[in-house]
């Protein structure tokens, strides 16, 4: 990818970094050069120390002694790094929650970045803050004005004012070195890839780019370079164009993942569990489908598209204005979450910080919620019985952890997902509801949980599964379906899914919308 | 299924001794202080004597029922996240209707009472309904309650204390000892142990923790969340109405100014007490724990002579360390916020 090289002295080196953690080493001796005006992968699985190694950046952990971080001609000990050193040094980072304030203007927000300007009696320059924040807009090309609250703008605008709060005014990009924390990981696809284009018109400027990321193909599409952290230490540091999507997959885990595509299985198989008819709910505007007992449905769709208004409405969430759902031959209306739970249904939602974990509590506690009453022994809970059921679900997911008493919030966000997962997993539900059942989760552990609901679908259970990734559910649903305008516009059977195929549908424009 | 190989274990806690002993600290760091302090009162010199002895044990367990009952209607709701300011004005209350039943309509001591159960109850649900109902936000909601009952008391009672028909069993019970120990023991017990079961060893206890922690999520497990928020409200009520019969019984009579005093003395021994026991979360043996400290260090220093100052700045000054202990433990564990 070719380049201004300007200057091809390295832009950030890191030498021998390594930290420990009493007896446990979460990074030994990792070393990571970045050019001028390139932009640098940094990928690994959940746990392979990529945090940390950020937070040493960031000066918030202190590396251990022997270790160097040089920015250009500086040269600092990673042991003596401090928040105030990193961005002395021109480190500027962009965290994975972008820190934006929904309720506030942009001009507000890039002004608790930099500081308000004030007049001599502490009044705030509003007119100056205006036009130094319509200048910034124009430099990054953020589709806002001042005056637009921020949670009017769409996910790529916000991450892309962020990154303009962070870069700030300064004229020499080269100086700076822009280091992202899964940016696009809460970003619908065709945002995520607009991002892309501006990163790559910041590196073609001379920015130099350290980001993190989960997506394989975004990583190998956007990155000059890639480096592979494996259990705190360098797996592999290589050109991204050397790279297939396979050697990526087998550098993150030390291991081949084999993912074998759905093979076609005959539709008429299993009995009919779920119909629905005429859903109007929210964005849904007449949803009819069916599903069958084994059956594993992906629903596709833009974000906004009613994708997980339609699974909240199967559970009893939200209520449906018009139409009927039957499951398993029965047309009921549920009124609540605890009515579907008892019909034997389960839903994971898409925001597991917000509505599916119980941050505080321990993982006995978070894997057994939803089965209060299956360990009631009539006079008391067996608390007993819920660790060792805990310890087993631990051990299924391979989840990373101290024991069944650590407190959910103690581990990573993939350790958690499978956390919350295997809360309703553990159920074998009839009908398992999941928005995102993989997000923020690595390639292993990703495969783990696709096998997962592969397992649970020969058992019989019906799976819908909603993802912004395309390609996952083209690789695991036997169906799938796109949501566009409130209906499902098409349906896609296996083998014959293509995730090309699945953006394309997604994104056809209404056709009378020309006049 | 495949345990990831490239998984480690980043997350563990620094080495098992390490953890162990912040385990303890956590949990059982205020029963160790409180130790010291019976010891420390038990061999002074200026205490020695009157401290350690049965009289100071009967005045002080008798001293500490009502507040010790207040505190565990305050953990029902608490453990659901909704804190119940109006929970000792309920026990003022409760302990008028059960003095006023006796003493203006001359009713048996049973429907006393059931009076005042039924008074504090009734204030626990009406709270529920309106905060579940209507969507008043509780701390509001309960200071409204906290400010309206103590009103409602002064217009009904005139002012006045009520003392007159006080039913002797009922006095007797309050200051009385079976087998050298204050009677309110009999009451206090399995009042403890009936909410420290509900709370620790039920679904129920389980689900208000739930929605404790995070009532979205609650929600989603099937937990009916305003149901059980009602439900627990009206049980602190309830709670509150037991202190106020003891109150009744441990003073002999009812004035409008003794139950809501027990505010801020009962919400200090919950905060004291979520220190202790299960660590950063209200829970009632904790609570009860929390009283007793308070209780204990206060009597040891007034027989010491300390002067009017001192048991103020003691009982503040160890809340304040209390909780900073707690959230340096919390930081350091891993429990609670702190790492990502």
């Amino acid at each position: 990818m070719g380049h201004l090289l300007v200057n091809s002295s390295p832009a950030l080196q890191v030498r021998q970094l390594s930290k420990g953690y009493g007896a446990t080493q979460a990074l030994l001796d990792v070393g990571l050069t970045t050019q001028r005006g390139s932009i640098h992968a940094l990928v690994g699985a959940n746990g392979s120390g990529k945090s940390t190694f950020v937070k040493i950046l960031a000066g918030i952990e202190r590396g251990d002694h022997g270790g160097t971080i040089a920015v250009g001609p500086r040269l600092v000990p990673a042991s003596g790094m401090s928040p105030d050193l990193a961005n002395d040094l021109g480190l500027r980072f962009v965290h994975q929650d972008v820190g934006l304030f929904d309720g506030l203007t942009v001009s507000e927000n890039i002004a608790l970045g930099h500081g308000f300007g004030t007049h001599r009696l502490g009044r705030i320059r509003w007119r100056r803050l205006e036009s130094e924040a319509a200048a910034l807009i124009d430099r990054y090309q953020i589709h806002a004005t001042p005056r637009s609250t921020v949670g009017s703008l769409n996910s790529a605008s916000r991450t892309m004012l962020a990154i303009a709060r962070a870069l700030g005014h300064d004229p020499d990009e080269g100086e700076r070195i822009l280091i992202l924390d899964e940016p696009t990981a809460s970003l619908p696809e065709r945002e995520a890839d607009l991002l892309a284009q501006m990163l790559k018109r910041f590196a073609a400027r001379g920015q130099t780019i350290l980001f993190i990321s989960h997506h394989l193909r975004e990583i190998l599409q956007l990155a000059d370079n890639v480096t592979v952290l494996r259990d705190g230490r360098v797996a592999a540091d290589v050109p991204a164009a050397d790279l297939t999507e396979d050697e990526l997959v087998s550098h993150i885990c030390g291991r081949r993942i084999v993912q074998a595509a759905v093979a076609a299985r005959k539709a008429d198989g299993g009995e009919q569990t779920l119909a629905v008819d005429g859903l109007v709910s929210g964005p849904l505007n007449g949803v009819s489908f069916s599903a069958r007992r084994g059956e594993i449905v992906g629903i596709a769709g833009l974000q906004g598209s009613g994708r997980s208004t339609l699974l909240r409405t199967l559970f009893g969430h939200l209520s449906a204005s018009q139409g009927s759902v039957r499951l398993r031959g029965e047309t009921r209306r549920l009124a609540e979450p605890a009515d579907a739970i008892r019909r034997g249904i389960a839903y994971l939602s898409e925001d597991r910080q917000g509505e599916a974990a119980f941050s505080g509590l321990s993982i006995r506690e978070n894997v057994v919620a939803a089965s209060l009453r299956e360990f009631w022994r009539g006079l008391r809970m067996a608390h007993g019985a819920e660790s060792r059921e805990t310890e087993r679900q631990i051990e299924r997911f391979g989840v990373v952890t101290s024991g069944p008493e650590q407190a959910l919030d103690a581990l990573s966000g993939g350790n958690q997902q499978k956390v919350v997962l295997s809360r309703w997993l553990r159920r074998e539900p009839w009908l398992l509801l999941l928005d995102e059942p993989t997000q923020g989760v690595d390639v292993g552990a990703r495969a783990d949980i696709h096998a997962a609901l592969r397992r649970a679908a020969e058992n019989g259970t019906t799976v819908l599964v909603v993802s912004s990734d395309f390609e996952e559910l083209s690789l695991v649903c036997d169906r799938v379906l796109v949501l566009r305008d409130g209906v499902v516009a098409a349906e896609f059977h296996a083998p014959d899914i293509d995730p090309d195929s699945l953006v394309q549908e997604s994104y056809l424009e209404p056709k009378e919308e020309a006049s | 299924m495949t345990v990831t190989e490239s998984e480690t274990d980043t997350n563990r806690p620094q080495g098992k001794s390490h953890a162990l002993f912040v385990d303890f600290g956590q949990r059982y760091g205020l029963l160790v202080v409180l130790a010291g302090v019976v010891l420390f009162f038990s061999t002074y010199s200026k205490t020695s004597e009157a401290f350690p002895s049965q009289a100071n044990l009967v005045t002080l367990i008798g001293n500490s029922a009502v507040v010790s009952v207040v505190a565990l209607a305050f953990v029902v709701p608490l453990t659901a996240g909704v804190i119940d300011l109006s929970a000792a004005a309920a026990t003022g209350a409760s302990s008028i209707a059960t003095a006023s039943v006796m003493s203006r309509f001359e009713g048996p001591l049973w429907l006393a009472v059931l009076a005042g159960l039924a008074v504090g109850a009734a204030v626990g649900a009406t709270n529920g309904l309106l905060i579940t109902r209507l969507g008043l936000d509780p701390i509001i909601e309960t200071l409204g309650m906290s400010i309206l009952l103590p009103g409602v008391m002064v217009w009904y009672t005139g002012g006045l204390t009520i003392t007159g028909n006080i039913s002797t069993t009922l006095t007797q019970f309050g200051s009385l000892n079976w087998w050298g120990l204050p009677r309110l023991l009999v009451v206090l017990v399995p009042v403890v142990l009936a909410t420290w079961y509900l709370l620790e060893h039920t679904p129920y206890g389980r689900q208000l923790s739930a929605i404790g922690s995070n009532p979205k999520s609650a929600r989603l497990v099937g937990i009916r969340v305003e149901r059980t928020i009602w439900s627990s409200m009206t049980l602190g009520g309830l709670l509150a109405g037991i202190a106020g019969v003891l109150l009744c019984a441990r003073a002999g009579s009812a004035d409008t100014n003794a139950g809501p005093s027990f505010l801020f003395p009962a919400l200090a021994a919950v905060f004291l007490g979520a220190t202790t026991i299960k660590p950063g979360l209200p829970n009632p043996l904790g609570a009860i724990v929390g009283v007793f400290f308070v209780a204990i260090a206060v009597s040891g220093l007034s027989i010491a002579g300390a002067a009017a100052w001192a048991p103020g700045v003691f009982n503040g000054g160890s809340l304040l360390f209390a909780v900073w202990m707690t959230t340096r433990f919390a930081r350091r564990g891993g429990r609670a916020r702190g790492r990502a």
